[in-house]
């Protein structure tokens, strides 16, 4: 969340199985789950996702950034442009609506909320969250390539009966994601400042057992503070 | 309109402040626009919390945000009952539902403020 950057969307994919718990998450409640999945703590809140196989984004902007206005709204807008983009390659899906559930389990992909984008047959297949602070504003999700049991929740793949490449589906994808974004992007990659703070934020943050295990990330927290 | 008695940063948070002591919460504006609230985090007693620094964080469905200080000081009270039930506080978020009492320790800083009226030209932006 670089604080002064143009609205950045991102799309990327895992090279290792990692499971990323929600912001709030005890880090004991996935201890029975395979250490061959590494494990990370999200900015973010709402329940755990297993990323393996999968299309992740995320938009990222200023806080007064027209996009932003009522966030509820964003995620709405965010949510159909995922469901235009999909019709793209015959995926039908919706909006669950209805009310809130009563139960929430610690995988986001097993608790639906009316938000939430949902297949035919009740699943879940793209599960979002957001981060607002003092300056930024930070929206994520993921959209499983392959259903993951570990999580629940559906898969593209699944749904096509067919292997899907992750480059090439998401080429067809986002030309209609964009434009029903109302947006106009231009490509690009990492700068050497936002590579810089990568570096920084994996070690003093993201790879710490601080951050993983109890959300705590007082080493360098000089550098946090620029970017939080 | 907002209360008259209250102070106000621009993010949302209120102060009532009584001699060096001030009592600290969200309006409903703020609790309208996260909805439903699920976590809240506030500091531990005994903490110390700096002007315009995040003093905490709240979860609704689908966001998390940071509460700021409106004034620095040591805790004092921590509103438990919100802490356990956050979605008590949308019920009565400028009074059962405030969030922490300090003990100020720069009184100067309220002169940074907003007052009522200007905390809600803040809103009328926000919403437009």
């Amino acid at each position: 969340m670089l604080e002064g950057e143009i609205p950045t969307l991102r799309l990327y994919s895992w090279d290792t199985p990692t499971i990323s718990y929600g912001y709030f998450q005890n880090h004991e409640d996935f201890s029975n789950v395979d250490n061959s999945w590494k494990r990370v703590r999200r900015l973010t809140g709402g329940g755990a996702i297993a990323h393996h196989h999968e299309i992740t984004y995320s938009i990222s902007c200023d806080i007064h950034h027209p996009l932003v206005r009522q966030s509820e709204h964003l995620y709405c807008h965010v949510h159909n442009a995922w469901i235009n983009a999909l019709k793209e390659i015959s995926i039908h899906i919706t909006a669950r609506g209805g009310q809130r559930p009563s139960h929430k389990d610690k995988w986001c992909f097993k608790t639906l909320d009316p938000l939430d984008l949902i297949t035919e047959d009740n699943l879940k297949i793209v599960g979002s969250a957001q981060r607002k602070t003092k300056q930024r504003f930070l929206m994520h999700g993921s959209i499983p390539l392959r259903a993951q049991k570990l999580m629940g929740g559906s898969g593209l793949e699944h749904l096509r009966s067919q292997n899907l490449p992750w480059l090439e589906t998401c080429e067809q994808l986002l030309p209609v994601f964009i434009s029903s974004m109302n947006m106009e992007i231009k490509k690009g990659s990492l700068t050497e400042k936002e590579l810089n703070l990568v570096k920084t934020l994996k070690i003093s943050r993201y790879s710490h057992d601080n951050w993983i295990k109890n959300r705590h990330y007082k080493l360098a927290h000089s550098n946090i503070q620029k970017i939080s | 309109m907002f209360p008259e008695n209250l102070k106000y940063l621009s993010s949302h948070e209120w102060a009532l402040i009584d001699g060096d002591t001030a009592t600290i919460g969200i309006s409903d504006f703020a609790v309208k626009q996260l909805s439903d609230l699920v976590f809240i985090d506030l500091p531990e007693l005994g903490s110390d919390i700096s002007a315009g620094q995040t003093f905490g964080e709240v979860e609704s469905v689908k966001a998390v945000s940071d509460l700021y200080a409106p004034l620095s000081g040591q805790v004092i009270e921590v509103n438990s009952h919100v802490a356990d039930n956050p979605e008590s506080l949308s019920e009565d978020p400028f009074g059962r539902g405030w969030l922490i009492k300090i003990k100020v320790t720069n009184n100067a800083e309220v002169d940074s403020l907003l007052d009522a009226i200007a905390y809600t030209k803040v809103t009328e932006e926000a919403e437009h």
